[in-house]
């Protein structure tokens, strides 16, 4: 009896990790095997009360849907079309904007300790803390519903994530090598893209990964500000349910496809991360 | 040297640009708004009209009601993304093999965007259609309940949502913590004969500390920002039972095109998420003043 118990105690401090991990696994992606489930079903099987946990019959019906448009809803593939554009150019220019920046402060130590602190502190506001002045604003300049002044807002509210994140890669490479660069009479601003920029090339890439996926994944600037002329996918899905009836197939093929880059992007910030640990190996 | 710093204000000159125009005017602008009637109708210019909007704004029952639900909400859904997300956090630290992939698996509901993420949990909750009372019903025999029609299971539904999304998060950040723990630091407590327990007690929780504040503040924010997850679940109902601050805000400004009081609403937002960033800031200060002293 004593036996077997120990033998209980023994394996559950052996694998009690994989038990925590693996029931937060089926917690975590339970509902996007779900969401995968629905958008496969054909619609009489969608609404079987109680819902089948089990896939049943496969069906491509609402990925086509949702694809090519049908009587009650528009294509998806615009509001993916213009998601990228925005997503895109946006996180571009937040890019060239949060880099050239953080470069600034972290190299040259321009504006003291308040600068950055200023900057930083901006990462705090959420968009929707903005979205009524910002509306005012906007209606004013005529700049709802375009893309510039999406990109605009998108690329400013990353800015400080990019900065944030820049800070940490320019502080931790050494100045020298630029340094070497001047008295060889470079300028600083080849120096800066000849010398500094390919270094913080990783940093960039993770930048770049949360960047786009904070635009992607935005909705309520996107639906205040835009939604008509310039509706992103994030606005799409939710004029799914609106409709005459509650298209749950097409609204699940839909999510599905807005959420293939995000998650795709998830990916490269797994390298990252895995690398960012390894690093925390190191010390 | 003048060159330097000359050049270094030419490249931060964008970004500080922007942040101005985008962030600060908006801010300077809203506490203007806030001090202003404002007719539904645009071509109408907005009027003075002193702290009517403050007072409108205290008197409105759901003023109070909305900010209630946010604490409810933030209670609730940090005590379990803290306990869940250390416990979590715990666990990958001690795997050996698979932690990149288990990592990437578990980011997924944090990478996914928050309405599609009300969009699933919206159908998971459907009474007839969802696989939760679909589960309930085939596995443990129970009559289908109406969670987002009712309270309080309809809060419970956002509470639930909220913590899938972000619990992941908090674990990597967690974990992130756990391997700044120095090896020897633990190594020479099991020498001593510290046993799992009394290490969690007295060395990780305590090194932890640092994380569970950021992470508690970063999630602080993340409920005053919370829109999607309720908009897309209850719509707010029952009644307004699951109105939180950012959908009270929203109906503010967009449904009953009350700008004026909206604006001061996201003045009160912006002041309570002041403090908390200086309390954040402050924090970061004492971190790296103790690592530099250690």
């Amino acid at each position: 009896m004593s036996v077997s118990r120990r033998k209980i105690r023994n394996w559950l401090v052996e694998s009690w990790p994989w038990i925590v991990i693996s029931g937060f696994l089926v917690f975590a992606l339970f509902p996007v095997y779900w969401i995968i489930l629905i958008a496969f079903r054909p619609r009489d099987d969608i609404f079987q009360f109680p819902a089948a946990l089990m896939p049943t019959n496969m069906s491509l019906d609402n990925i086509r849907y949702v694809w090519f448009g049908s009587e009650t809803n528009e294509p998806v593939i615009g509001f993916l079309g213009t998601s990228m554009i925005i997503s895109v150019t946006a996180s571009i220019i937040a890019l060239v904007f949060g880099v050239t920046c953080a470069y600034a402060l972290g190299r040259f130590r321009i504006g003291g300790k308040f600068l950055p602190m200023w900057i930083l502190s901006q990462r705090f506001l959420p968009p929707i803390a903005l979205v009524v002045p910002l509306y005012l604003m906007f209606r004013q300049m005529g700049l709802l519903d375009t893309y510039t002044g999406l990109i605009a807002l998108y690329a400013t509210f990353t800015i400080p994530i990019v900065v944030w994140l820049m800070m940490g890669y320019v502080e931790s490479t050494p100045p020298e090598l630029e340094e070497a660069a001047y008295v060889d009479g470079a300028g600083y601003w080849t120096a800066f893209v000849q010398i500094a920029l390919p270094v913080l090339k990783p940093g960039l890439s993770v930048s770049a990964v949360f960047t786009f996926i904070f635009i992607w994944n935005e909705y309520v600037l996107a639906f205040q500000l835009a939604g008509d002329d310039v509706a992103t996918i994030t606005v799409y899905l939710p004029r799914l349910r609106s409709a005459i009836a509650e298209l749950y197939g097409e609204i699940a093929a839909a999510s599905l496809l807005s959420v293939l880059p995000a998650i795709l992007f998830a990916g490269l910030m797994q390298r990252f991360l895995v690398r960012g640990l390894a690093f925390g190996g190191l010390k | 040297m003048r060159g330097q710093k000359r050049f270094a204000w030419f490249m931060a000159a964008p970004s500080i640009i922007a942040l101005v125009a985008l962030g600060i005017i908006p801010l300077f602008w809203m506490l203007w708004t806030a001090f202003h009637s404002f007719s539904p109708n645009p071509t109408i210019a907005p009027v003075f009209n002193g702290f009517d909007n403050l007072n409108n704004l205290v008197d409105d029952p759901q003023f109070a009601s909305s900010l209630k639900t946010s604490a409810m909400v933030l209670i609730a859904a940090l005590a379990l993304q803290l306990v869940l997300g250390f416990l979590l956090a715990l666990a990958l630290f001690s795997i050996k093999r698979g932690r990149g992939i288990v990592v990437s698996l578990i980011l997924i509901p944090t990478a996914i965007a928050p309405i599609v993420a009300g969009i699933v949990w919206w159908m998971l909750f459907n009474t007839r259609f969802g696989a939760i009372n679909s589960v309930l019903m085939q596995t443990f025999g129970m009559d289908p309940i109406d969670w987002t029609i009712q309270m309080p299971t309809a809060l419970i539904a956002i509470i639930i949502a909220v913590v899938w999304q972000w619990t992941p998060f908090v674990a990597v950040i967690f974990l992130g913590g756990l391997t700044t723990i120095p090896n020897d630091v633990l190594d020479a407590a099991r020498v001593d004969g510290a046993s799992g327990w009394h290490r969690l007690r007295y060395i990780i929780l305590p090194l932890m500390r640092p994380f569970f504040l950021v992470v508690g503040l970063l999630m602080i924010i993340e409920i005053v920002r919370l829109y999607e997850l309720p908009f897309f679940i209850t719509q707010g109902g029952p009644g307004n039972e699951t109105v939180v601050s950012g959908v009270f805000l929203f109906k503010l400004a967009f449904s009953f095109f009350d700008l004026g009081r909206a604006s001061m609403m996201s003045v009160f937002l912006v002041i309570a998420l002041s403090i908390i960033a200086a309390l954040y800031m402050r924090l970061v200060a004492d971190g790296k003043a103790k690592s530099a002293s250690g």
